[in-house]
Protein backbone atom coordinates (compact mmCIF):
# COMPACT_ATOMS: atom_id res chain seq x y z
CA UNK A 1 0.00 0.00 0.00
CA UNK A 2 2.82 2.54 0.81
CA UNK A 3 3.96 1.96 -2.43
CA UNK A 4 0.93 3.47 -4.15
CA UNK A 5 1.48 6.84 -2.43
CA UNK A 6 5.33 7.16 -3.21
CA UNK A 7 5.90 10.33 -4.81
CA UNK A 8 7.03 10.19 -8.45
CA UNK A 9 9.78 12.17 -9.85
CA UNK A 10 9.30 15.90 -9.86
CA UNK A 11 7.35 17.42 -12.38
CA UNK A 12 8.78 19.81 -14.85
CA UNK A 13 8.26 23.72 -14.00
CA UNK A 14 8.31 25.01 -17.92
CA UNK A 15 5.42 26.12 -18.81
CA UNK A 16 3.74 25.28 -22.36
CA UNK A 17 2.98 28.92 -24.42
CA UNK A 18 1.53 26.45 -27.42
CA UNK A 19 -1.95 25.92 -25.51
CA UNK A 20 -1.79 30.08 -24.34
CA UNK A 21 -0.73 31.29 -28.77
CA UNK A 22 -3.62 29.13 -29.67
CA UNK A 23 -5.96 30.77 -27.20
CA UNK A 24 -4.69 34.07 -28.28
CA UNK A 25 -5.07 33.35 -32.13
CA UNK A 26 -8.75 31.92 -31.55
CA UNK A 27 -9.64 35.14 -29.36
CA UNK A 28 -8.04 37.21 -32.11
CA UNK A 29 -9.85 35.22 -35.00
CA UNK A 30 -13.21 35.90 -33.10
CA UNK A 31 -13.05 39.48 -32.32
CA UNK A 32 -11.50 40.20 -36.27
CA UNK A 33 -15.43 37.88 -37.54
CA UNK A 34 -17.17 39.48 -35.41
CA UNK A 35 -16.38 42.74 -35.98
CA UNK A 36 -17.02 42.26 -40.24
CA UNK A 37 -20.03 40.68 -39.30
CA UNK A 38 -20.94 43.92 -37.48
CA UNK A 39 -20.26 45.45 -40.55
CA UNK A 40 -22.02 43.09 -42.79
CA UNK A 41 -25.27 44.53 -41.40
CA UNK A 42 -24.84 47.62 -42.75
CA UNK A 43 -25.58 47.80 -47.01
CA UNK A 44 -22.62 47.59 -49.18
CA UNK A 45 -22.58 51.04 -50.93
CA UNK A 46 -19.68 52.06 -53.63
CA UNK A 47 -17.73 55.06 -51.42
CA UNK A 48 -15.76 57.69 -53.08
CA UNK A 49 -12.57 56.79 -53.52
CA UNK A 50 -10.29 59.78 -52.98
CA UNK A 51 -6.99 59.98 -53.51
CA UNK A 52 -4.48 61.15 -51.89
CA UNK A 53 -6.83 60.99 -49.24
CA UNK A 54 -7.57 62.99 -46.34
CA UNK A 55 -9.75 59.80 -44.44
CA UNK A 56 -8.94 58.94 -40.84
CA UNK A 57 -10.32 56.59 -38.02
CA UNK A 58 -12.01 58.54 -35.77
CA UNK A 59 -13.46 56.99 -32.93
CA UNK A 60 -16.65 57.88 -31.20
CA UNK A 61 -18.45 56.50 -28.69
CA UNK A 62 -22.35 57.03 -29.81
CA UNK A 63 -22.02 56.55 -33.52
CA UNK A 64 -25.23 57.08 -36.13
CA UNK A 65 -24.14 55.69 -39.67
CA UNK A 66 -26.73 56.68 -42.31
CA UNK A 67 -26.01 54.89 -45.62
CA UNK A 68 -27.28 56.33 -49.27
CA UNK A 69 -28.55 53.69 -51.04
CA UNK A 70 -28.83 54.09 -55.07
CA UNK A 71 -29.44 52.36 -58.34
CA UNK A 72 -26.96 51.89 -61.40
CA UNK A 73 -28.05 55.21 -62.79
CA UNK A 74 -27.47 57.16 -59.63
CA UNK A 75 -30.79 57.40 -58.56
CA UNK A 76 -31.52 57.35 -54.85
CA UNK A 77 -33.39 54.03 -53.62
CA UNK A 78 -33.21 53.98 -49.96
CA UNK A 79 -31.49 55.43 -47.04
CA UNK A 80 -30.52 52.61 -44.37
CA UNK A 81 -30.38 53.66 -40.37
CA UNK A 82 -29.77 51.48 -37.67
CA UNK A 83 -30.18 48.68 -39.95
CA UNK A 84 -33.33 49.67 -41.38
CA UNK A 85 -34.01 50.64 -44.52
CA UNK A 86 -36.48 53.58 -45.45
CA UNK A 87 -38.08 54.76 -48.79
CA UNK A 88 -36.47 58.39 -50.22
CA UNK A 89 -39.64 60.07 -49.25
CA UNK A 90 -39.98 58.99 -46.17
CA UNK A 91 -37.51 61.69 -44.55
CA UNK A 92 -39.50 62.84 -41.58
CA UNK A 93 -38.76 58.83 -40.51
CA UNK A 94 -35.24 60.05 -41.18
CA UNK A 95 -35.75 63.51 -39.26
CA UNK A 96 -37.55 61.36 -36.35
CA UNK A 97 -34.17 58.88 -35.69
CA UNK A 98 -31.89 61.71 -35.58
CA UNK A 99 -33.93 63.95 -32.92
CA UNK A 100 -34.44 60.73 -30.59
CA UNK A 101 -30.54 60.43 -30.69
CA UNK A 102 -29.96 63.99 -30.22
CA UNK A 103 -32.42 63.50 -27.38
CA UNK A 104 -30.76 60.99 -25.89
CA UNK A 105 -27.24 61.93 -26.51
CA UNK A 106 -26.40 65.79 -27.88
CA UNK A 107 -22.84 64.57 -28.93
CA UNK A 108 -24.04 62.07 -30.80
CA UNK A 109 -21.59 61.81 -34.40
CA UNK A 110 -23.47 61.11 -37.71
CA UNK A 111 -21.16 59.02 -40.53
CA UNK A 112 -22.84 59.78 -43.78
CA UNK A 113 -22.15 56.63 -46.23
CA UNK A 114 -23.03 57.79 -49.19
CA UNK A 115 -23.31 55.77 -52.86
CA UNK A 116 -20.71 57.40 -54.83
CA UNK A 117 -22.69 57.75 -57.55
CA UNK A 118 -25.85 59.27 -55.59
CA UNK A 119 -26.45 63.27 -56.04
CA UNK A 120 -24.71 65.23 -53.75
CA UNK A 121 -27.88 66.86 -53.49
CA UNK A 122 -28.80 64.08 -51.31
CA UNK A 123 -25.49 64.55 -48.39
CA UNK A 124 -26.83 68.68 -48.39
CA UNK A 125 -30.75 67.05 -47.48
CA UNK A 126 -28.77 65.15 -44.40
CA UNK A 127 -26.70 67.66 -43.60
CA UNK A 128 -29.45 70.32 -43.71
CA UNK A 129 -31.99 67.58 -41.37
CA UNK A 130 -28.98 66.63 -38.68
CA UNK A 131 -28.93 70.52 -38.44
CA UNK A 132 -32.27 71.44 -37.84
CA UNK A 133 -32.12 68.62 -35.55
CA UNK A 134 -28.84 70.14 -33.75
CA UNK A 135 -26.83 67.89 -34.46
CA UNK A 136 -23.20 69.05 -35.44
CA UNK A 137 -20.91 66.47 -35.96
CA UNK A 138 -21.31 65.03 -39.40
CA UNK A 139 -18.33 62.69 -40.82
CA UNK A 140 -18.31 61.90 -44.56
CA UNK A 141 -17.29 58.37 -45.18
CA UNK A 142 -14.97 57.65 -48.18
CA UNK A 143 -13.21 53.94 -48.81
CA UNK A 144 -9.60 54.11 -47.49
CA UNK A 145 -6.64 53.80 -49.83
CA UNK A 146 -5.34 49.81 -49.98
CA UNK A 147 -1.98 49.74 -48.87
CA UNK B 1 36.74 -26.08 -31.04
CA UNK B 2 33.69 -25.33 -33.11
CA UNK B 3 31.96 -24.26 -30.33
CA UNK B 4 34.67 -22.14 -28.91
CA UNK B 5 34.77 -20.39 -32.46
CA UNK B 6 31.17 -19.47 -32.62
CA UNK B 7 30.87 -17.83 -29.07
CA UNK B 8 32.72 -14.55 -30.74
CA UNK B 9 30.40 -14.82 -33.64
CA UNK B 10 27.46 -14.59 -31.12
CA UNK B 11 28.53 -11.94 -28.69
CA UNK B 12 29.07 -10.04 -31.80
CA UNK B 13 25.26 -10.70 -33.42
CA UNK B 14 23.96 -9.86 -29.52
CA UNK B 15 26.05 -6.50 -30.07
CA UNK B 16 24.38 -5.96 -33.27
CA UNK B 17 21.24 -6.57 -32.11
CA UNK B 18 21.34 -3.95 -29.19
CA UNK B 19 22.70 -1.23 -31.33
CA UNK B 20 20.20 -1.73 -33.70
CA UNK B 21 17.79 -1.34 -31.22
CA UNK B 22 19.16 2.06 -29.85
CA UNK B 23 19.37 3.27 -33.40
CA UNK B 24 15.50 2.65 -33.65
CA UNK B 25 15.07 4.19 -30.42
CA UNK B 26 16.92 7.67 -31.71
CA UNK B 27 15.14 7.79 -34.72
CA UNK B 28 11.85 7.30 -33.14
CA UNK B 29 12.58 10.16 -30.69
CA UNK B 30 14.37 12.37 -33.46
CA UNK B 31 17.50 14.48 -33.01
CA UNK B 32 18.67 15.37 -30.07
CA UNK B 33 17.30 19.22 -30.40
CA UNK B 34 13.93 18.48 -31.31
CA UNK B 35 12.77 15.48 -28.60
CA UNK B 36 11.15 18.16 -26.79
CA UNK B 37 9.08 19.92 -29.37
CA UNK B 38 5.81 18.67 -30.13
CA UNK B 39 4.54 18.73 -32.95
CA UNK B 40 0.78 19.13 -32.54
CA UNK B 41 1.16 22.02 -30.77
CA UNK B 42 2.89 23.31 -33.82
CA UNK B 43 0.53 21.96 -36.06
CA UNK B 44 -2.40 24.21 -34.17
CA UNK B 45 -0.21 27.49 -34.50
CA UNK B 46 0.39 27.20 -37.89
CA UNK B 47 -3.11 26.61 -38.79
CA UNK B 48 -4.28 29.05 -36.38
CA UNK B 49 -1.80 31.92 -38.16
CA UNK B 50 -3.09 30.47 -41.74
CA UNK B 51 -7.39 31.23 -40.57
CA UNK B 52 -6.22 34.66 -39.24
CA UNK B 53 -4.55 35.98 -42.68
CA UNK B 54 -7.68 34.09 -44.30
CA UNK B 55 -9.93 36.34 -42.19
CA UNK B 56 -7.86 39.40 -42.61
CA UNK B 57 -7.35 39.54 -46.37
CA UNK B 58 -11.31 38.42 -47.28
CA UNK B 59 -11.91 41.44 -44.50
CA UNK B 60 -14.53 44.15 -46.00
CA UNK B 61 -13.10 47.79 -47.69
CA UNK B 62 -11.69 49.64 -45.02
CA UNK B 63 -13.66 52.69 -44.75
CA UNK B 64 -12.34 56.11 -42.97
CA UNK B 65 -14.20 59.23 -42.20
CA UNK B 66 -13.50 62.74 -43.48
CA UNK B 67 -14.67 64.96 -40.01
CA UNK B 68 -17.30 67.60 -40.85
CA UNK B 69 -19.11 70.43 -38.27
CA UNK B 70 -22.12 71.88 -39.20
CA UNK B 71 -22.82 75.59 -38.24
CA UNK B 72 -24.59 76.03 -34.86
CA UNK B 73 -28.30 77.55 -35.52
CA UNK B 74 -27.53 78.58 -39.26
CA UNK B 75 -30.38 76.36 -40.41
CA UNK B 76 -32.67 77.78 -38.81
CA UNK B 77 -32.20 81.41 -40.51
CA UNK B 78 -33.86 81.92 -44.03
CA UNK B 79 -30.47 82.61 -45.34
CA UNK B 80 -26.58 83.36 -44.19
CA UNK B 81 -23.86 85.37 -45.36
CA UNK B 82 -20.94 84.44 -47.12
CA UNK B 83 -18.10 85.36 -45.26
CA UNK B 84 -15.32 88.54 -46.27
CA UNK B 85 -12.99 86.62 -47.93
CA UNK B 86 -13.66 82.73 -48.35
CA UNK B 87 -11.91 80.65 -50.91
CA UNK B 88 -14.75 79.35 -53.46
CA UNK B 89 -14.48 76.40 -54.58
CA UNK B 90 -17.43 75.61 -57.15
CA UNK B 91 -17.40 72.26 -58.69
CA UNK B 92 -19.99 71.69 -62.34
CA UNK B 93 -20.98 68.22 -63.18
CA UNK B 94 -19.74 67.23 -66.67
CA UNK B 95 -21.54 65.44 -69.11
CA UNK B 96 -20.47 61.64 -67.47
CA UNK B 97 -20.58 60.51 -64.34
CA UNK B 98 -16.42 60.80 -63.76
CA UNK B 99 -16.11 64.11 -65.64
CA UNK B 100 -16.74 67.30 -64.03
CA UNK B 101 -15.13 71.06 -63.92
CA UNK B 102 -13.65 72.75 -61.15
CA UNK B 103 -13.22 76.93 -60.41
CA UNK B 104 -11.16 78.28 -58.11
CA UNK B 105 -12.48 81.49 -58.12
CA UNK B 106 -10.05 84.62 -57.16
CA UNK B 107 -7.09 82.14 -58.17
CA UNK B 108 -4.89 82.62 -61.07
CA UNK B 109 -4.53 78.77 -61.61
CA UNK B 110 -7.39 76.82 -62.54
CA UNK B 111 -7.57 73.51 -61.28
CA UNK B 112 -8.14 69.88 -63.80
CA UNK B 113 -8.36 67.25 -61.11
CA UNK B 114 -8.92 67.06 -57.37
CA UNK B 115 -5.09 66.59 -57.35
CA UNK B 116 -4.61 69.67 -58.93
CA UNK B 117 -7.32 71.26 -56.82
CA UNK B 118 -5.30 70.04 -53.34
CA UNK B 119 -1.78 71.33 -54.55
CA UNK B 120 -3.11 74.80 -55.33
CA UNK B 121 -5.16 75.42 -51.91
CA UNK B 122 -1.79 73.94 -50.80
CA UNK B 123 -0.23 76.89 -52.04
CA UNK B 124 -2.26 79.12 -50.49
CA UNK B 125 -2.10 77.83 -47.13
CA UNK B 126 -0.32 79.52 -44.50
CA UNK B 127 2.13 76.08 -44.01
CA UNK B 128 2.76 76.11 -48.08
CA UNK B 129 3.66 80.13 -48.02
CA UNK B 130 0.68 81.13 -49.06
CA UNK B 131 -2.02 83.75 -46.77
CA UNK B 132 -5.18 81.81 -45.99
CA UNK B 133 -4.97 80.71 -42.18
CA UNK B 134 -6.38 77.04 -41.88
CA UNK B 135 -9.93 78.49 -39.91
CA UNK B 136 -10.22 80.40 -43.32
CA UNK B 137 -13.64 79.69 -44.52
CA UNK B 138 -13.57 77.14 -47.68
CA UNK B 139 -16.97 77.52 -49.43
CA UNK B 140 -17.91 74.80 -51.84
CA UNK B 141 -20.51 75.46 -54.47
CA UNK B 142 -22.14 72.38 -56.08
CA UNK B 143 -23.64 72.99 -59.16
CA UNK B 144 -26.42 70.94 -60.39
CA UNK B 145 -26.03 67.12 -60.71
CA UNK B 146 -22.59 67.01 -58.98
CA UNK B 147 -22.13 63.51 -57.44
CA UNK B 148 -21.57 62.52 -53.90
CA UNK B 149 -18.22 61.24 -55.38
CA UNK B 150 -17.37 64.79 -56.88
CA UNK B 151 -18.52 66.34 -53.57
CA UNK B 152 -16.56 63.98 -51.69
CA UNK B 153 -13.46 63.57 -53.81
CA UNK B 154 -13.29 68.07 -53.22
CA UNK B 155 -13.71 68.49 -49.73
CA UNK B 156 -11.13 65.68 -49.12
CA UNK B 157 -8.69 67.88 -51.18
CA UNK B 158 -9.65 71.04 -48.75
CA UNK B 159 -9.44 69.05 -45.78
CA UNK B 160 -6.12 67.21 -47.14
CA UNK B 161 -4.80 71.02 -48.14
CA UNK B 162 -4.90 72.12 -44.23
CA UNK B 163 -8.59 73.85 -44.00
CA UNK B 164 -11.22 73.26 -41.20
CA UNK B 165 -13.20 75.64 -42.07
CA UNK B 166 -15.39 74.21 -45.12
CA UNK B 167 -18.97 75.12 -45.92
CA UNK B 168 -21.18 73.90 -48.37
CA UNK B 169 -23.41 76.61 -50.70
CA UNK B 170 -25.95 74.98 -53.67
CA UNK B 171 -25.65 77.18 -56.32
CA UNK B 172 -28.70 78.84 -57.74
Amino acid sequence: MRGHFRRGPPRSLLINLTPMIDVVFLLLIFFVLIAQFSSRQRAQVQLPRPQPSAAKYLYSSDVLTITVICDQQGTLSAYQIEGREIGPEQIDVLAHALAVRYKANPQVEVNLRADRRADGKVIEALMAACARTGIRHVNLVAAMPQE
Amino acid sequence: MAQKQHIPQLQRSVEYRSRFRQLLRSAHKGPRGLRGASWTGMIDVVFNLLIFFVVITTASQREGFLPGDLPAQAWNQTSTDVPALPIRVSIYAGNSFDDCQLELVGSERSPDTFRQLYEILSDMHVSGSGLYEADNPVVLSLGAGVSVDQMVNTYNAVVLAGFTNIQFVRSR
